[in-house]
């Protein structure tokens, strides 16, 4: 319950220009230059700071002429420090999710087949984050992917912008059903997006083994029941792997007490 | 519980950590000398208390530029090392444009500036104000695209906040009046934005 209360503050911490959704417009004072660590789009009326990926992407479009090291300090630094704490805890993309979850359904059990998809994620950090942006010019995963930028940014700017409906097209349709496509599969698969598809969840988990804080395993209590592997939604093959958002449901589960978060 | 606690006093202490660290870097972003640093920081908690507050917001806030309105007054230096100030230029039809290099549909659109440019030659003005980028990013685009029209440098961000806009590629065609007659938000190509650039021209000449 602690967890959802900081998902919760952190969202409404990323997007307190409440004045924003009010008229449809965008703040662009001096802390929009700053990245949150979680995915929440620029474009979000009430976002006071930039999305990381949505920066990196934008600055690798114009790399030739400027090498954009605040940004890729910044994740840097997120990964260091934070690793996929940030997605357990400081995403509101990820909350968004969780909370659709929540609603009653069948749901879907990890699997093999999620397993595999898995790693998509990384095919999609390299493809539509680095090599789009690189060679075409466009920020890839944000014009063509990203469902919170619809969500956030695209949805409420169109609604309140009759130029903005002008200038609407197929790329718009497109992720106006890639967007219902995963709050749609949020409701009976958990976290669908961020397991699968997102490629800031793929980042930051390459620093599973290096990161400051995380969950860590106390081997000289663990019997290797795998309850923990067993009770996790996302598709861990082991406690504080790259695929853990250290969201910490395993140590209810642990009748050794051999889980605890902190640093590692 | 205790371990609970704990965890999350831990990761309060961290976000109150990565706060200021963020704090402490912004604004503080290369086109800013250092000197300014404090200055910058005093702002940026003004903006941040006018935005909750919302009433609190300062009169001379700029508003959106709507067409019709005339067009707020401004100065800029250019690439090729004069200034641009717009009322020196009243009574001339102006394309004024807002791009970025990182602007894809900007750069995009870019060729049908330079066409223009020199289909029109003196009988109108064009200005493509870069949206605060630093002079030497702006100086090699220029030169790498071989772009002859007018193209300005804002660093601070000084016209760009005098026609405030929830996007570029911006573009604004004011009339021989002083009063912006059209608005264009996004870009499709190069080709298509000249035809539609033309047609505003032509139609703000022969008013």
């Amino acid at each position: 319950m602690r967890r959802k209360l900081i998902q919760i503050i952190c969202a409404i911490l990323y997007n307190c220009n409440f004045t924003g959704f009010a008229d449809g417009t965008i703040y662009q004072g001096d802390l929009k230059g700053v990245c949150v660590p979680g995915l929440n789009c620029y474009s979000c009326p009430g976002a006071i700071g930039s999305c990381p990926l949505g920066s990196l992407q934008t600055a690798l479009v114009s790399s030739k002429y400027k090498f954009p090291y605040y940004v890729l300090g910044m994740l840097l630094l997120f990964g260091v420090l934070l690793g996929r704490v940030v997605c357990g805890y400081l995403c509101p993309f990820g909350l968004i999710q969780e909370l659709l979850y929540k609603i009653p359904s069948k749901k879907l059990k990890k699997n093999r087949v999620t397993k595999i998809l898995s790693y998509v994620k990384y095919i999609v950090l390299v493809v539509f984050v680095v090599v789009i942006p690189l060679t075409l010019a466009v920020p890839g995963f944000c014009k063509y992917i990203c469902p919170a930028g619809t969500l956030e940014g695209g949805v409420p700017l169109v609604s309140m912008d009759e130029r903005l409906q002008a200038l609407l097209g197929g790329l718009f349709s497109w992720k106006m059903l890639v967007l219902i496509l995963v709050i749609g599969t949020a409701i009976f698969i958990f976290r669908g997006f961020c397991r699968f598809i997102c490629p800031l969840g793929a980042f930051y988990g390459l620093f599973h083994k290096v990161s400051l804080v995380g969950m860590k395993v106390d081997e000289s209590k663990c019997n290797h029941c795998n309850a923990c592997v067993a009770h996790c939604k996302m598709d861990v093959k082991r406690v504080g792997d790259a695929e853990c958002i250290q969201c910490g449901e395993c140590k209810g589960v642990c009748n050794r007490c051999a889980i605890s978060f902190g640093k590692k | 519980m205790r371990a609970e606690r704990k965890q999350s006093k831990m990761l309060v202490a961290m976000a109150l950590f990565m706060t200021m660290m963020m704090l402490a870097g912004c604004g503080n972003t290369d086109n800013k000398a250092n000197a300014e640093k404090e200055q910058t920081t005093t702002e940026v908690f003004v903006d941040v208390e006018s935005m909750l507050g919302g009433a609190e917001a300062e009169p001379s806030v700029p508003q959106e530029v709507f067409e019709g309105d005339v067009a707020p007054e401004f100065s800029a230096p250019l690439v090729n090392g004069s200034t641009f100030t717009l009322s020196e230029n009243s009574g001339k039809v102006i394309l004024l444009n807002f791009w970025a290099t990182w602007c894809g549909p900007c750069v995009g659109e870019m060729p049908a500036f330079q066409k223009l440019y020199e289909e029109y030659d003196e009988e109108i003005v064009i200005l493509a104000v870069n949206c605060m980028e630093e002079s030497e990013t702006v100086d090699q685009f220029v030169k790498d695209n071989g772009y002859t029209f007018p193209v300005a440098y804002d660093v601070e961000g000084m016209v760009s906040m005098a026609y405030p806009s929830s996007g570029i590629p911006y573009t604004l065609v004011i009339g021989t009046d002083g009063v912006v007659k059209n608005i264009y938000v996004g870009a499709a190509d190069a080709d298509t934005q000249y035809q539609v650039y033309k047609a505003a021209i032509d139609a703000a000449l022969a008013e």
